[in-house]
């Protein structure tokens, strides 16, 4: 029974949510709205029960108890969040700055030195050894080679003359930034050949699910909630439409 | 002659766009039941994440970040799936965490599915021994790094509120020195390029990926650079997985919908320019 009421679920909720596409009604800000609550509670419980709780309260809660000893250092990160609570009352507003100042301290000295690390010596690494030609045949499709590795050295420095904004644009670098335009470009078109491609597979697996549930088993659930969700969008059409008596 | 024409070629080009939501649904509708066998061809990135699970020996540890979400179950599922049963069948135990909420759930739904059907085999997978899972936790960046000091510290309790010293499997795990592997299923922020930034260079952990296709076209460069040991481009990735498994899933069976969705999106492309250039010829003419 439960599986059945699940199956309906899914589906009026698919359907409900695809309806948009065509018009926006009530029927779609309904799911909507009941999706980003289950979305948000979800959210709020699991973060509770499986951070609040363990890497918190359960450290916390034993210096209150003569039983067990706690961490008193832990007591400062509750104290942190209480002070970004704060936040919510004009009054206290200032006091959640120190907590904040903090965290973006924090999260800029570790994201900058993570971005160095990979994004910047990584890469750079990886550029540097294609110029590393042993071993390597002339050219091959979808292997390194000679050609493969000049180019994507090549793309590296044309894509860069394109963002190198210290001189004018002129010559050498003109030619340079321009060839990293058309790089840039073949990105871009991948970029939207693979959307189009994880767009295609989301939608994929909707179907599948509406195929699913729409068998005896669970009495054709797809196909009812499809009737009364376009019942329900044309509904307010067709009463405005009605001639009026005089 | 040519009103008709130009007028002709602007209703392709202010088309209701509700028309090719219908036909895109149609289509996937059509081909989801009418499978036509589409010829699926293993790429480079794809055999390295083939040839670096099949390396692995039975009794190692793999750590599994499950950072995806329930909208892009039809990508990822498939491939967190298959990778599982094929590291379950190798005897290489497993640990799951998540930086995503559905994360841990999926995580989940993989382990129960997987071990069910390995029993039906005769193959008995315990939790605690063969695999955790450690579920989600906040905190993104300051959760990866805090792995590498302790697993123990980070995770406290696993995701059913055992404590984690108490589970067998755990008991192995220090910090990433313990790991021999790790498989990223990445949908987004945090997920595969801040694990590198703050993981991969910082600890040596040798990594792969399983991304949504959104992603992927980024992965190649880390790819190139030899950061990312091998990943699996989206649905496609997850076929050519499956390829390699030789056991044929859901991926493989959607990709006569997503070939039939690439060719009308190819069409659309198409008309849309033949049709946008002719009608400034016409202009041009008149």
């Amino acid at each position: 029974m439960v599986n059945i009421i699940g199956g309906w679920l899914i589906a009026f909720f698919t359907l409900a949510i695809m309806s948009f596409l065509y018009k926006d009604s009530p029927i779609y800000k309904l799911a909507e709205h009941i999706y980003v609550g289950v979305s948000a509670g979800c959210l709020f419980v699991l973060t509770v029960v499986q951070t609040l709780k363990p890497n918190f309260w359960d450290f916390v809660a034993p210096l209150f108890t003569s039983a067990h000893s706690g961490q008193w250092i832990r007591l400062g990160a509750g104290i942190f969040g209480v002070m970004f609570l704060l936040r919510l009352n004009k009054k206290t507003f200032w006091v959640s700055n120190f907590p904040l100042a903090i965290v973006i301290g924090a999260f800029a000295a570790l994201r900058m030195t993570g971005l160095a690390n990979s994004d910047l010596v990584g890469q750079l690494h990886g550029t540097i050894n294609c110029l590393d030609y042993k071993g390597l045949l002339l050219f091959e499709w979808d292997k390194p080679s000679m050609v493969n590795n000049l180019l994507i050295v090549g793309g590296v420095i044309c894509v860069l003359s394109y963002f190198f904004f210290s001189l004018e644009h002129r010559g050498v670098l003109n030619v340079a930034g321009k060839t990293g335009i058309y790089f840039l470009m073949i990105t871009f078109g991948s970029s939207y050949g693979y959307t189009v491609m994880a767009r295609t597979a989301v939608l994929i697996g909707r179907v599948g699910d509406l195929y699913t549930y729409n068998t005896s088993h669970y009495a054709y659930a797809t196909i009812i909630c499809a009737i009364i969700i376009i019942a329900f969008i044309h509904l307010p059409d067709m009463i405005k439409k009605k001639p009026q008596k005089t | 002659m040519a009103q008709t024409q130009e007028k002709f070629l602007q209703k392709i080009l202010t088309l209701d766009r509700r028309w090719i939501f219908l036909m895109v649904l149609v289509i996937a509708l059509v081909f989801y039941k009418i499978t036509i066998p589409m010829p699926v061809k293993v790429t480079r990135q794809t055999q390295s994440f083939y040839d670096a699970i099949e390396g692995l020996k039975a009794g190692e540890i793999v750590h599994i970040t499950a950072d995806y979400t329930l909208d892009v179950i039809p990508e990822l599922y498939p491939m967190h799936k298959a990778l599982v049963r094929r590291l379950m069948e190798k005897d290489v135990k497993i640990i799951v965490s998540s930086l995503w909420v559905d994360g841990g759930i999926l995580a989940d739904r993989v382990f129960n599915e997987t071990a069910a059907e390995l029993k039906k085999e005769g193959i008995i997978k315990t939790y605690g021994v063969d695999y955790v899972n450690l579920g989600y936790k906040s905190g993104g960046d300051v959760v990866m790094t805090h792995l590498g000091t302790s697993f123990a510290e980070t995770y406290p309790a696993d995701a059913r509120g055992t404590p984690v010293l108490q589970i067998p499997l755990m008991k192995r795990v220090e910090n990433f020195k313990d790991i021999a592997l790790m498989v990223n299923f990445s949908v987004g922020n945090p997920g595969i390029r801040q694990w590198l930034q703050q993981v991969q260079r910082r600890y040596n952990v040798k990594m792969l990926c399983g991304a949504t296709g959104i992603m992927s076209p980024d992965l190649y460069s880390f790819y190139q650079s030899g950061q990312i040991k091998g990943f699996l481009a989206g649905l496609v990735g997850a076929a050519e997985y499956e390829k390699l498994l030789e056991r044929p899933g859901k991926a493989t069976t959607g990709m006569t919908v997503q070939s039939f969705e690439h060719l009308f999106v190819v069409l659309l492309i198409i008309v849309a320019n033949v049709a946008f250039f002719l009608k400034k010829i016409y202009r041009g003419e008149r």
